[in-house]
């Protein structure tokens, strides 16, 4: 921020400033933290059960285009209470598909989730463009037909901002993984796979299946941070929604340290981060705020050892 | 399994004999017999060696040959087989060289940084920071040479910065990556607002154009993919960063510090990343936003499949470009096959090869990412 002549203390505060008095920038940074509070979760999940899930970039796009195609096919009377639980369904139907193929190639097959995430994110672009292009798209444009309006997700009426009710499924999501994962057995077996496979496996947890299983619910997160997009903003299917999300949701998994209240903080934080950012276009360039994720997230990384590297000297 | 595949190597060997019936007109489509008989003979080979050498990593190498065509020619020569004059071509050769430049430099960079225990997630940085600095430089000097060696410099910089935090700051070295990547994306959008004034495309750079033995580039390439496993296998630094990657215990006893040799061999894998980024822009003359489209990502896939071996990784970055090769043959040809899924074909052969062969091999280098 030197570079541009503007002290960054004047842009934090501007930014913090902005947040807290305008409803506007308010509800975005709950949008932003919605996608990647779920990503967060979704990418954490995999981790403690030693799986490295950097596919969640595919899974959301399978996720917004399965939860925009049935929304657009369902009739447009179709009343809420049985649209919104389809297309959420869908949505996560679809991230857990591509969720539980890449566990199951690493459960049976022994192949690098890593590997296998990437291609299939590569794969998935590639189809979903294909989709879109021979069947969605309207009129030589990147965006496909309207959902029934019994699907969509309601605004919180904050200025306007795209923040919607599955800033509520974010939440609840965030309370069920943090039960699942520390008050029952089932958090307790996914654990153990990621630290000790082999003590896992002798104490007859079947680790191929936890294995499958994990990838298949962290795609179905993935799926609902899709829903948050489709049915809480866009309404249809539109090239390269939520692209990135998936990315940044593995850096607000590790800042978090996996812990689920922790997935949710990093992504307050790196929510802030992007959708504040853009609110001060007028101090800086936008581009510089795009780079200070990168930066915040290095500095996140590297103050947590050094903390409790001092926490040692000090005890 | 020997028996096989001397049989499969005759008979493309028997192809091949055919050919010179092709002066006296008996064999009408030379390319087509040509082609069969080198992919047979190939496969055959690979069998052959699976079955002398009990290795059977060889026959992962006929599953990714047979993969690797057999679609295509079901496909694609039951309706075009004009397509095949493209492909044994001199051009095809030279353009799936040309793909495979960034990928395998990247590749190469990642397989020395991996290999001394640091997982490298950032070279999606190092290309992009690289394809920057190799246009900005190659801008300002008219140099390509000079446009090279700035693309180098930003990938050992970028290493630089990601060795200090993984090492020194002893943060997470994914996220590390990942966050470096996204710095490089916005910081390269960032730097051309600043120097340009406008934020997607730089001004035109000195280019290679389609040349391949022209470019300095493609050289450092293949010197590297000849040197860089050699040095691994001979070099005091190579046995080092071997050691540091598997057992830096062992460094630690006789007294050299595996965070040096880390460092060591994450300065050279920046550098090879740097000019993978330096091919990017400089082959077309001039950078553009987000030009290294997730090149970063696919190659440490690669590196993955070729399980830390750096020399097999530059090997299957090639072999992705000949699929990006033929995918562009396939659009000047016109092809049955949809152009938004046709660019898909080396990934979907990737998992199929992970799907046949397993990926139980090789293990990832005992240290990796737990310093």
């Amino acid at each position: 921020m030197l570079v541009v002549g503007v002290s960054p203390g004047r842009v934090w505060w501007a930014m913090l400033e902005r947040t807290a008095s305008n409803p506007y920038v308010f509800g975005e940074v709950l949008y932003k933290a919605t996608g990647l509070a779920l990503c967060g979760l979704a990418v954490a999940l995999a981790l403690d059960a030693g799986l490295f899930n950097i596919g969640a970039e595919g899974q959301l796009t399978a996720g917004v285009l399965a939860c925009s195609t049935l929304g657009a096919a369902l009739p447009a009377g179709t009343p809420a209470i049985v649209a919104i639980p389809l297309c959420l369904a869908a949505a996560a139907a679809a991230g857990a598909a591509v969720g539980a193929l890449i566990g199951g190639l690493r459960a049976t097959r022994g192949a690098h989730e890593v590997i296998t995430s990437i291609m299939l994110n590569a794969i998935i672009a590639g189809v979903a463009l294909w989709i879109g292009n021979e069947l969605v798209f309207r009129n030589g444009t990147t965006r496909g037909d309207t959902i029934a309006p019994g699907a969509r997700l309601s605004p919180l009426g904050l200025g306007g901002s795209a923040a919607n009710a599955s800033l509520v499924i974010a939440i609840v999501a965030i309370a069920v993984m943090w039960w699942l994962r520390e008050r029952t057995t089932w958090g307790r077996a996914w654990r153990a796979v990621g630290q000790e496979p082999e003590a896992a496996r002798s104490v007859g947890i079947s680790v191929e299946r936890v294995q499958t299983l994990v990838m298949a619910g962290s795609g179905a997160l993935v799926g609902l941070a899709a829903a948050n997009f489709v049915m809480g903003d866009k309404h249809a299917f539109e090239e390269g929604l939520g692209r990135g999300t998936g990315l940044l949701g593995i850096s607000v998994a590790l800042l978090g340290r996996t812990h689920p209240i922790g997935v949710g903080v990093a992504a307050v934080l790196l929510g802030f981060l992007s959708a504040a950012g853009l609110e001060v276009g007028d101090l800086v360039p936008k581009e510089l705020t795009e780079m200070l994720q990168g930066v915040v997230v290095l500095a996140v990384a590297a103050a947590g050892p050094w903390v409790a590297s001092r926490a040692q000297v000090t005890a | 399994m020997f028996a096989l595949g001397l049989v499969v190597a005759l008979a493309g060997a028997y192809f091949l004999y055919e050919l010179r019936l092709e002066s006296v007109g008996l064999v009408a489509d030379f390319e087509r017999w040509l082609y069969g008989g080198l992919v047979l003979v190939a496969i055959g080979a690979a069998v052959c060696a699976a079955g002398v050498l009990g290795d059977r990593r060889w026959l992962i190498v006929a599953a990714a040959a047979a993969a690797a065509v057999l679609p295509i020619a079901i496909i694609e020569v039951v309706w075009r087989p004009d397509l095949l004059v493209g492909v044994v071509s001199i051009a095809f050769v030279l353009q799936a060289l040309k793909i495979a430049i960034p990928l395998a430099l990247a590749a190469l960079g990642g397989a020395v940084t991996e290999r001394a225990g640091v997982v490298d997630l950032a070279l999606e940085a190092k290309l992009l920071f690289g394809a920057f600095t190799a246009a900005a430089i190659g801008h300002w000097t008219d140099s390509v040479y000079l446009g090279v060696l700035g693309g180098i410099g930003a990938g050992i910089v970028v290493a630089a910065v990601q060795l200090v935090f993984a090492l020194r700051l002893r943060a997470d070295q994914v996220i590390v990556g990942v966050a470096l990547n996204l710095l490089a994306l916005g910081g390269t959008r960032f730097l051309l607002q600043l120097m340009y004034g406008e934020s997607s495309n730089s001004p035109g750079a000195p280019a290679f154009g389609d040349a391949v033995f022209g470019n300095p580039v493609f050289w450092i390439a293949v010197t590297a993919a000849i040197v860089v496993p050699l040095a691994m296998q001979r070099t005091r630094w190579g046995v080092r960063l071997r050691a540091a990657g598997d057992r830096p215990e062992a460094l630690v006893a006789v007294g050299v510090s595996p965070s040096r040799a880390r460092l060591a061999a994450g300065l050279v894998g920046g550098a090879l990343a740097g000019a993978g980024g330096a091919q990017i822009s400089l082959s077309v003359g001039g950078f553009s936003a987000d030009m290294s489209s997730g090149r970063g990502y696919i190659a440490i896939a690669m590196v993955i499949l070729a399980g830390w071996r750096p020399g097999w990784a530059a090997l299957v970055c090639v072999g992705i470009g000949a699929a990006g090769a033929l995918n562009i043959q396939l659009q000047v040809t016109g092809s049955s096959i949809p152009r938004e899924l046709a660019p898909l074909l080396p990934y979907v052969l990737t998992l199929v090869v992970l799907v046949v062969a397993g990926g139980k091999g090789r293990r990832p280098p005992g240290s990796l990412g737990r310093i």
